[in-house]
Formats: structure tokens, sequence, C-alpha cells
């Protein structure tokens, strides 16, 4: 009956969509629907064009599953079974089945778009070359993946590197609250593995209690409302699932501590809630009594740390030996290593941080012990020779000299101070003579003596403007893509290298149209000087055109 | 056939002008070259001239003022980067209208140009000395009782308030000369109304929310006009105008070597507070800031002569820190006045107080124009932007809401005999672009008024073709 | 109506100890002339243009114009150059002819002018009109140091200073040198955004102080100016007094040493003798 060799996974008659009344399959890799009397398959998404899932409120009358695609699409079901409890059971069926399926196919999907992501952003080059190609249609994305872009794809992704735990999942499970008093929480697949894998005591009673004794929801709405997930456990009572959990999570913390105790690295025993108030921090607040609820808070806080290091602590495992001899450089990489490290060499270690801290967080010369002992004082920088401290950075001149000079100008100043005097007096109508004004001209107009650095005008004419110069490059970057794919294609011996002819010549003459066109219009439009920039794409262009219809006149005789 | 008989114009430009004021370069520009030659003689002039230059025009000049030789085009347009070429071109083009330098060429056809001797001689002569001295500066005694900076700006606030008081309608004729109030109508800020008494018009009210230094010289302008017919010299005026421009102010001239005609403009300028004079035949002015600052367009003008007085806030309240009933009527032209207090006036601006000044035919520009050139200190040393933002977009949109038509000019062709020959024309018209208005089923169309002949042309060669 | 005063202060070394003087390579007249007009063509570029001029000399520095003696009826034309052009040019004739008479009675004991004072007294002066300017005017000043110095200036920390001051001040530095190449004022004229140029023709010094100073900062990047030279930052070391790329920079004063001392000569702090740590001698900025 079904045309797919899917194997079903779940079969649910009595569907509607669109107003046709028919069966829903849900399948390996998609869902479909398949019109009463129908033998044809009417509807069919894959999982990986699904984005989410919705379900029609339990107060509506209509029983209903809404699929929501990445392109923004909508697709819904609607069971009528006559009774309504059984279509509720039908539609959760399904809706369980596809809650299941559907991370594992998204993650697919987002994998493969962000790796693509990732390799256009780390390739901007690359990048550049899907802009021209891809984005005006000269070829067509999976073209371009395939053929253009596959040195840069990674050969073998085999090293499946297991996402950690962020420190934050708990508080990212973001309740909503609906009106009247209840609370709403959202889970989703990660956040349920985080939470095993963070309190592998919760996971045991998942195992324990679900499929048997309660169903999922409840489960986890038993855990919402445990104390165990309330911040501050203070008061447990016995009948609760998780008390077993939380007592099992203090010893955790105990062992935990006795492992740490002497890590300076670490303070967990000292549980001090302590805000930098009046002080600044210098002096501790005595007068401050400890309060239990901060204490277990944060107690509870240092637990869930260590729970959540503990996750990434599995894999490292493995390479534990290697970095066992040489310890001394790498401790600081990881600290969450340092646990399993056997007890004898912990300490040379922490003893080498600790001292290495100290290193760096101490200075000599704020040490307060020197400080207390000496008032604080400005110090004042103490010179002795002040003219040195002043003038010593300026060259010398020669003594004998400056002497020299002085006796001139002493001599001298008489008759300049006559000279200024009958200036003063006088009148000029000509303040320079108009042959030295002409050469002064002549040096400092662009191309004279003085300008010579400066780059000549007229020559920064016949450089390309920068934009241009880009938008040039990034067009021969583009051609000599697709030229080197068109070229290769020679001599086509198979169907497939002629297939592939084909489909590059097209792709040139898109490009043609779409990019080199444009470009050529626009510099004949704005700098009319550089009209022959493009002559060397265009011949390159209509050499592969030649070569292609020569080629393509003697192939056409044989074929028909 | 009949001949599409009855044209009209059928729409009247009935948007008000706006007072244009001519800067120097303008002015100068309308001149005769002959003019201009006799103005350049005159050492004073070139400077004032050059005042007036673009500042890359300004140092084109300075760059061959002390050269002797032509210079060739090329080496000039290379002193400037290329990316200012537009910049370029204009000082060349403002430097040849002018008459400053002129296009030649050297032997080899170098494209030269050549700094006009004449001007080269005098501004050279400005800037160092030499040559005739000018003719208000003969040597004289000291004045006994000199006078200071704040009493000419004091006389000369006075005496041209005078004027514009006499323009907002004090219909006494006191303190004003019959001679000014003939220049008040001959520059159309006024005119005769039927019993002789002269009223405001709407480029009167226009020129009232001017900033003065633009009065002056649009008034100025318009005395030059007649000067002539007044058998004065014009070049002979204009230079002595620009010697009060360039003048110093504080200090005193003598009237000593200036021919009667120029005795005559300056009693002139002296009733309009350009020039104070204790007595007519006192023998020495006082030149005043507003002959100093004359023309010298809004940035250029060196010392601004009043305080501003006037605060606006954004809830359209208007607060006029004065005790001058010409400033506060100038305010009323476009307020609703509230409160009046012996040293601030209150107003509100309202739609309808804006719309009755756009109705007498004040633009939102000037407005805005004169609120923001008589902002109050606080008010500028508030910010950049010295009158609040929503205030100046309100005033343009309630001058916006009054250009709801468009005018223009047309003549209408009705009466065609049949709806061929209309189409024919209409279509005509239509390549042509001059279609205004059609109508098909009363056969009426209108066509620019500037096409009027090409169409008629049409429709006659047309006509002859099918009779 | 925002509008923009431009004030040019011109400081003008005088001093005969300058080679240029001593050897008689431009005569005072002539260049006292080239100043006088480019200082008016700056007048006469703008109504709004403001200049002050600074005379300096190593003996003394002062303001020769604007004059506040200036009486202003004392004035009249007797040619036809304009007004406000003869008053600069009466007062700037008179005062320098008074200043240089004045310091010629005295004798002079060294060969440094006094170019950083002059700079104080002109930062006070820009400061001062900055002051006083009208709520939405703004002030552009630069300073104009023309000089034939051959020596580094006076003082090199107080020069710094000032030039510092300068930039914070928004306050350009250009410098004509007419003979020689200043390191010092080329950091100047570097730090403030100033030019720095040296005259290569003395006789044609008015069409070059016209051609490259007499353009604002604003107008510069429109007309083509000589490129800028690149700027020796290289200090001198306090021991031998030679240029040095790398030295030995004293932690408390900051003297600079080409060789370790143990004692610092400037400020007499004892070093501690090199120990195994490295990177004790810093590099100095180059």
């Amino acid at each position: 009956m079904t045309t797919f060799s899917e194997d079903v996974l779940l079969q649910v008659g009595n569907v509607k969509h669109k107003k046709g009344e028919g069966t829903l399959y849900v399948m390996n890799e998609r869902i479909a629907f398949i019109l009463q009397g129908s033998e044809t398959v009417s509807v069919s998404h894959l999982y990986t064009d699904i984005k989410m899932q919705k379900i029609s409120s339990e107060f509506k009358t209509k029983v209903q599953l809404q699929l929501v695609f990445h392109n923004g699409e909508t697709s819904t079901f609607h069971f009528i079974k006559p009774d309504r409890s059984e279509a509720m059971r039908d539609r959760d069926k399904v809706k369980d089945v596809l809650f299941k399926l559907l991370p594992k196919f998204q993650k697919k999907v987002n994998k493969e778009l962000e790796e693509k992501n990732r390799i256009l952003s780390e390739n901007p080059s690359l990048l550049q070359l899907y802009r021209d190609l891809v984005i005006t249609q000269v070829i067509t994305a999976e073209e371009f993946w395939s053929q253009h872009a596959p040195k840069y794809v990674p050969r073998n992704v085999n090293n499946n590197q297991s996402t950690g735990v962020p420190a934050n999942f708990l508080v990212n499970i973001k309740p909503q609250i609906d009106g009247c008093n209840s609370v709403k929480y959202n889970l989703n697949y990660e956040t349920i593995n985080c939470i095993f894998k963070t309190y592998p005591a919760v996971r045991k009673k998942h195992l324990e209690y679900v499929p048997s004794k309660m169903t999922e929801s409840e489960f986890w709405k038993k855990f919402f409302e445990s104390h165990y997930f309330h911040k501050d456990r203070i008061n447990l009572g016995a009948n609760d699932l998780f008390s077993e959990c939380a007592k099992y999570d203090e010893q955790e913390l105990k062992k935990e501590l006795r492992t740490l105790d002497n890590n300076s690295l670490v303070n967990l025993s000292s549980i001090d809630d302590v805000d930098i108030g009046e002080g600044y921090g210098l002096f501790e607040d005595s007068s401050k009594t400890t309060n239990l609820i901060h204490e277990s808070i944060i107690k509870r806080f240092n637990q869930h740390s260590i729970s959540v290091l503990k996750t990434s602590k599995a894999h490292s495992s493995n390479s534990e030996m290697n970095i066992n001899k040489n310890i001394p450089n790498n401790i600081e990489k990881d600290t969450a290593r340092k646990h399993d490290l056997p007890n004898g060499n912990c300490d040379t270690i922490i003893n080498y941080k600790k001292s290495k801290i100290m290193d760096k967080i101490n200075y000599e010369d704020l040490n307060p012990s020197t400080i207390d002992n000496c008032e604080i004082e400005s110090s004042n920088l103490k010179l002795n020779k002040v003219e040195q401290f002043a003038n010593e950075l300026t060259k010398c001149t020669r003594s004998d000299n400056k002497s020299l000079k002085l006796k001139i100008a002493n001599s001298m100043k008489e008759q300049i101070s006559n000279e200024v005097l009958k200036w003063s007096k006088e009148h000029t109508t000509c303040p320079i003579n108009p042959s030295v004004a002409v050469q002064a001209l002549g040096e400092l107009t662009p191309g004279g003596k003085l300008m010579k650095g400066l780059l000549d005008d007229s020559q920064s004419g016949l450089l390309l403007p920068p934009e241009v110069s880009k938008e040039l490059q990034n067009l021969y970057m583009a051609l000599g893509e697709l030229l080197r794919h068109f070229w290769a294609c020679f001599p086509p011996t198979t169907p497939t290298l002629e297939d592939k002819l084909i489909r590059t010549h097209d792709a040139l003459r898109r490009f043609h149209s779409v990019k080199l066109k444009p470009f050529e219009d626009t510099v004949l439009r704005e700098h009319s000087h550089l009209n022959q920039i493009s002559s060397h794409l265009t011949l390159m262009l209509n050499s592969a055109y030649t070569k292609y219809s020569s080629w393509h006149c003697r192939r056409k005789p044989y074929p028909s | 056939m009949s001949e599409s008989s009855s044209k009209k114009s059928s729409k009247h430009d009935l948007k008000s002008k706006t007072l244009h004021c001519k800067n120097l370069h303008e002015y100068l520009k309308t001149l005769s070259s002959s003019v201009l030659d006799r103005l350049y003689i005159h050492p004073i002039t070139c400077l004032a001239v050059y005042r007036e230059l673009s500042e890359i025009a300004k140092h084109y000049i300075i760059r061959i003022i002390f050269v002797e030789q032509p210079v060739p085009q090329a080496v000039i347009a290379s002193w400037l980067s290329k990316a200012y070429a537009k910049e370029h071109k204009e000082a060349v083009e403002a430097l040849t209208e002018l008459k400053i330098w002129k296009e030649s060429s050297v032997t080899g056809g170098l494209p030269v140009w050549e700094l006009n001797p004449v001007f080269k001689k005098h501004i050279r002569v400005a800037l160092l000395g030499g040559g005739k001295n000018w003719f208000m500066s003969s040597h004289m005694e000291a004045d006994t009782k000199p006078r200071d900076i704040a009493f000419l700006d004091a006389y000369a606030m006075e005496r041209w308030e005078c004027v514009l008081h006499y323009m907002v309608g004090s219909h006494q004729q006191e303190g004003i000369s019959a001679d000014a109030v003939r220049n008040l109508l001959h520059a159309g800020l006024m005119r005769c109304d039927n019993d002789g008494s002269a009223i405001i018009t709407k480029e009167g009210f226009q020129f009232l929310l001017m900033d003065t230094a633009a009065q002056v010289w649009y008034f100025i302008l318009q005395y030059l006009s007649t000067v002539e017919d007044k058998g004065l010299d014009l070049s002979l005026c204009l230079t002595f105008l620009f010697q009060l421009r360039f003048s110093i102010l504080g200090k005193d001239y003598s009237t000593e070597g200036m021919n009667d005609g120029l005795l005559i403009f300056l009693q002139h300028l002296r009733e309009f507070g350009l020039v104070y004079q204790r007595k007519r035949k006192a023998g020495r002015f006082y030149p005043t800031r507003l002959a100093l600052n004359m023309a010298a367009g809004q940035n250029q003008s060196d010392v601004s002569i009043r305080e501003g007085y006037i605060i606006i806030e954004t809830n359209y309240r208007i607060y006029a820190y004065t005790d001058s009933n010409l400033k506060v009527a100038l305010v009323g032209l476009f307020t609703n006045l509230i409160y009046r207090f012996p040293n601030v006036t209150v107003g509100v601006l309202t739609r309808d107080s804006i719309r009755t000044a756009l109705r007498s035919g004040i633009t939102a520009d000037q407005i805005v124009g004169f609120l923001r050139m008589h902002a109050h200190p606080k008010m500028i040393s508030v910010g950049s932007s010295i009158l609040p933002p929503t205030i100046v977009d309100q005033i343009y949109l309630w001058e916006q809401e009054r250009n709801r038509f468009n005018f223009s000019e047309g003549v209408l062709y009705s009466q065609f005999m049949s709806q061929n020959d209309f189409e024919t024309l209409r279509d005509y018209a239509q390549d042509l672009g001059v279609l205004v208005w059609q109508n098909e089923r009363k056969r009426t169309m209108v066509v620019t008024k500037s096409s009027h002949d090409d169409v008629k042309k049409f429709w006659k060669r047309h006509s002859r073709g099918n009779s | 109506m925002e509008s923009e005063k431009s004030l040019l202060i011109v400081i003008l070394d005088t001093s005969l100890t300058h080679d240029v003087m001593c050897n008689n390579k431009i005569r005072m007249s002539e260049y006292l002339n080239a100043v006088t007009v480019f200082v008016n063509c700056h007048v006469m570029l703008k109504p709004t243009n403001k200049v002050a001029v600074v005379v300096v000399d190593t003996i003394d520095c002062q303001f020769v114009y604007p004059d506040n003696n200036l009486s202003l009826t004392s004035l009249r034309q007797t040619t036809g150059q304009c007004e406000i052009f003869s008053q600069v040019e009466y007062s700037l004739r008179n005062n320098i002819s008074n200043f240089i008479s004045q310091n010629a009675k005295k004798d002079i004991l060294t060969t440094e002018p006094l170019i950083g004072a002059a700079c104080a007294k002109s930062l006070c002066y820009i400061s001062r009109l900055e002051r006083e300017l009208e709520a939405g005017k703004s002030l552009n000043s630069r300073i104009l140091i023309i000089t034939g110095s051959d020596n580094e200036c006076d003082k090199y920390v107080r020069f710094m200073n000032i030039v510092f001051t300068a930039q914070k001040q928004n306050v350009i530095i250009d410098v004509c040198s007419l003979e020689h190449d200043i390191a010092l004022l080329q950091q100047a004229c570097d730090i403030t955004e100033g030019i720095f140029f040296k005259v290569p023709n003395l006789s044609a010094l008015l069409q070059y102080l016209l051609w490259i100073f007499l353009p604002d900062p604003g107008i510069r990047k429109k007309l083509v100016v000589p490129p800028p030279n690149r700027v020796d930052y290289r200090p001198l070391c306090f021991c031998h007094r030679e240029l040095i790329d790398i030295g030995y920079v004293c932690s408390v004063c900051l003297s600079i040493f080409c060789k370790f001392t143990p004692i610092c000569t400037t400020c007499e702090v004892v070093f501690k003798t090199p120990t195994p740590l490295p990177g004790k001698a810093k590099k100095k900025k180059k």
C-alpha cells in the first residue's frame, strides 16, 4: 500500500487533513497522509523540514495536531474519532512519537546548516564566491557545495563531540504562567538530558518510576513540585519522591569536599555569605549572623557546580594517563580533572598551584604589612639634577660654537637694531621678487621639487578606486572558479562530463549577464576612463564560448 | 471646422513670491563690465570682492598675486586634490565671472589664467599700501567728544528700528524722511493706500523677519538701484559703502574731500543709522556696526548686533524678554500674545497664529529663521539645535497644509468640432509632455503656456491639412 | 547662527644667534616684511579671522599684536592700504622695532630662543579668548612658529608639556623652520597635527608662508600641500646625548641612559644590581 520502503512506526486512522479524511502514517524519516480510498500518498513531510509540533488545547472541541515547518508553513491534522478521549489518545500517541523523533532530525539539519555557515564564515573568499555565484543564481546551492567547495568541507567528521552541560540550564527552564494559578514548564529533550547527566540520582528514579509507576509528565511534575528543585532544600517531606535523591546528593557533596579539602583553588568548606559592604571587603563584618537558608543555598550552588563539572569528566578520563606525566605544565588547563588524581600526586600539584597563584596575586610593594608599618605619604620625585632632568633630552651644541655665535650675535645687535628701526619707518610695496615667487610656485605645485613624496594626482587618476578594485577582484575569483570547472570538463568523454560541461556553460552565460554586464555598465557610467578594465574577463569568457560552440557543433551529428 | 478659438489663461500663479536677497557676488555679476572695471580701481572694492569669493578661490588669488606672469590652467587645477574638482570649477567660474582673471594662452597654446592687472594692482595696494589714500581719511584733530562703541550701537539700533517701526504701522511719519519712505515704496516693501498713507506689503512682512544685516543690505541694494536717477555716481557710492565696511568701529572719519553727491549719500546713510554724525556739517562721522556688518552674510558677521531675547519651549510658548514695542510687534506677527509684562511678553504659537502669518506672505522658513536668529543666549548655549525640533517641524507642517494646490499657468483649448480633432490635438500635446489637464467629454484641454505656440501651430497645420 | 572664528598666533623668532642671522642668509628687514604681509593676508581672508603676533628671542618674549595701547584715532590713512591692514602693520613695525632695540641693550647669554615660553603665553591667550566667546560660537586656533633655531629648543620636558596641552585644547602647532630640521618641533607638529616645513629658499619665504601656512586646517585637506616628513621620535640619552633606539630608563624619574648605570645620575636612586629576572631593562619606545 505504501510506496515507501520505510518502517511504519505508527498508523492512525480517522484523521482529517484539509477537508479530506484518511490515515496518518508516522514513519522513520517522514510523516505521511493517505486519503481514504486513495492509493497514493497525498501529503508527506520529511522530519528534517519540521520545525516544531503544536497541539490544540485540551478544552477545544477539535483535537488537532499542527506541524510548523522551517519555511514558516503549517500543516494541521484533525483527529476525528467519534469518542473524544480516543481521538485525544491517538493524537498524543502521534505527538509522543514525533517528540522523540524530531530532535534527532532537527539536530541533523541544524548541524548541516551550522557547518556550512561555519565554513563560509571561516573562509571569506569562499563566502564571496558563494555570494557571487549562488545568491545571484548563477549556480545552485547544491552544485556549489558539491563541486566548488568540497576542499573546504572537512572529510570525515567522526569525532563526535558531546556537548557539555551549561551551568545555567536549570535557570533556562523558564516557567510560563498562564493566568490562573498554574505554572507550566516546557521541557525538551536536551534539558532532560542535562538533568540526567548532572543528577544521576534523578535518572535512577526516572528509570525506576516512569514507564511503570507514573507517566513521563507526572514524573516531571513531581520533580518540579518537589523541594528538590526548589532552591533551599530545608524541609523535605519524608514522603517525597526525591528526598532520597537529596540525601544522595548530600553524600556526594561530602565526598567531594573531602577530596577537595586541601585545594586552594576552591574553597567549598567555608560557607560564608559575605557581601562587600562597608570597608570594601577589607574588614570582615563579624557581626553578621549566619543564616541557615543562605548557607544551604550556597551549598546547593556549590553542589550544582560540582555536578555540572563532573559531567564533562567522563570523557577526559581515557586521556588521563598521558596528562599525568606532564602535570606541572598542564594542570591549570582542566580543573575538572583534579578529582581523579591520586592523593599523593595531588598534594604536590596543589602546592605548586597555590604558590603560583600567590605569586600572581601578591605584590611586594602592596603588601599590607609593609604598608602598615610606614605611614602612607605621597612620595615626591627627588631630583638632584633638576636641570639635567628638564633639559638633557635636547641636543647640545658645541660650547665653542655657542660662544662664537654669542659673540657674533652680540656684535650684530646694534646693526640689526638700526636696520629694524629703519624698517619700522619705511613701507614695502613689493615684499617678494616675482621671479622667486614663480620659482616657489613651481616647487610647490604637484610634480615640483617639494611635492616628490606626494602621490601624483594624474597618476592616482589611473589607479582604481578601491571599491572597483574590490569588485574586480571578486569577479576574477568567481569567474576563475567557474572557468576552472569548465575547462576541466575537456575532453568530455563521459555523459556525466558532458552534462557538467553544459551546466557550467550555462552558469558562465548567467554569470556574464548577471555579474559582468552590470559591472561594465557601472564602470562605464562612473569611471569612463576605465572602460577597458573588464576586457580581459570578456576575453576569457569568449574563448570559453568558442570552445563550447565548436564542441557543440561537432557533437551534434552523431547522437541524433 | 472651427478654430479652437477661446484661449484664456486658466490658472494664475498665486504663490507668494519670497523675498530674495542677493549677496554681493550676485549683485556684482549684474553690473556691467565697465562699472566693474571702474570699481576695481578702488583697492577697497577689490578687497570687498575678494572677501566674497569662495575659500578655494581666495587661496588661488593669494598664490598668484605676487607672480607677474600668467599661470597655466593645468597648474592651478592641480593645486586642489581631485576629489574637490567641483569646487575648483565653481571657483574658476566665479573668478571669471567677476573678471578677476581671464583666460588666454601663451605661445605654444597652453591655456593660462591671467589675473586682471587692474584688480591685481589694487588689491596689492589694499594689502600692502601705496597709491591714493581714501577719501574719508584725511587728517583731522581728535574729536573733543569721542563716541564709544556702545553709544554707536545704541544709536544705530534706534535709527534702524525707527524705519522698521514705521513699517509695522505706526502711521505717524515721525523721524523718518520722505526720502526714506520713497525708498521703502520703491523697494516694494510698502505701498500707497488709497488715501495716500503707506501700508506694508507681503514683501514688507518678510523683510521684517530678516536679520538686521540682510535688511540693511537689501535696503541699500534697493537704494543703489535708484542712485543714478538721483544723479549720483554708482561706483563712487559703492566704493564709499565698501570703505565704510572696512572701517573701524569707534573711529571717526573726516568728510573732507567728499564731493556733494557723496555728502548727500552720507546723509541718507545717516538717516538709516549706518553712520553717526553729530551735526550735518560736523565734518566728521562715525560708521556704525550696521555699516560694518552690511552684506557680511549671516555667518560672517563679526559680532552680532544685539542680544537674542526669545525663549521658545516645546509647549509652543514663546517668551520674549524685551520692552521694545517693535520686537513685541514682530513676535506678534506669528504669535498669539497672552501676557504683557514690563520686561517680558508671553505668547503661544498656534495653528491660527502661524496661518495668519503665512497668509500675510511670510514663509515658514522666515519664521524659523527669525526665531533662530533672535534666540535667547540661554537657548543657544543649550545645544546644537537652537529651537526645539518639534516646533520647527510643526511650523513647516502648518505651512505645507496650505500648499495643497499646485498652480501652473496654461492655455485652455475648447469647443472642438469633433472628437477626432480633440483627440488628435490632445495626443499631440501629450506626446510633447505639455498636457496639463483634459476632459474628453467636454472636449477641453489645457496645455502649458510655454508650449502654446507649438500646439497652435500644429493645430493650424492639422486643420489646413483636413480642410 | 553658528559662526567660527579662526585665530592665528604667529610666534616670530628674532634671535640673532641663529645661523640664518649670523651668516646674513636673510636680512632681518626682509624677514619681518614677509611675516607682516603674511599676517595681513590671514586677516584679508575673512572678516572673522583674528591674528596675534608674539615676538621671541633669547632674552624675552612679548605680544606685539594685538596692541591695547594703540589708539584708533592716532592713525590716519596716508596710502590706499586698507585700514585694518595698516593698523596691523603699524603695530608690528613699531612694537617689533621697540622690542629689538630694547633687547639690543642687553647681553645675549644663551643661544636658545624662549619658544616654549611664547607657546605657553599663546595658549593662555587662546584659552582666555575661548572663555570670552559668546554662546554658540567657536574658535579655531592655531600657532605658527617661525624660527631659524637649530637647537632643539630650550626645555624639553616643559616644551613637551606645552605641546600636549595644545593637543588637548585642539590647538594646531605649525612650524616654519628657516634652516634646520628640528626634531623637537617636528614632534610638536606631529602631535598636534600641524605642518612642519623647512624653507628651501629664504628669498621666497613669503610665498612659502602663504602657500603652506595660510590655509586653515579645514581647507588643507583640499589643497595639496607638501607631504610630511617622517618624524624622528628617538630620544637622546642623558649621559652622552646621542640618539638611541633602545636604552635604559630610570624607573623613578624616567631619565634615559644608553648604558646601565648603578645609580641614576638625575635622581640618585640606587638600582638593584641586575637580577636573574629578565626584562629589567625596559625598552624605550621608538
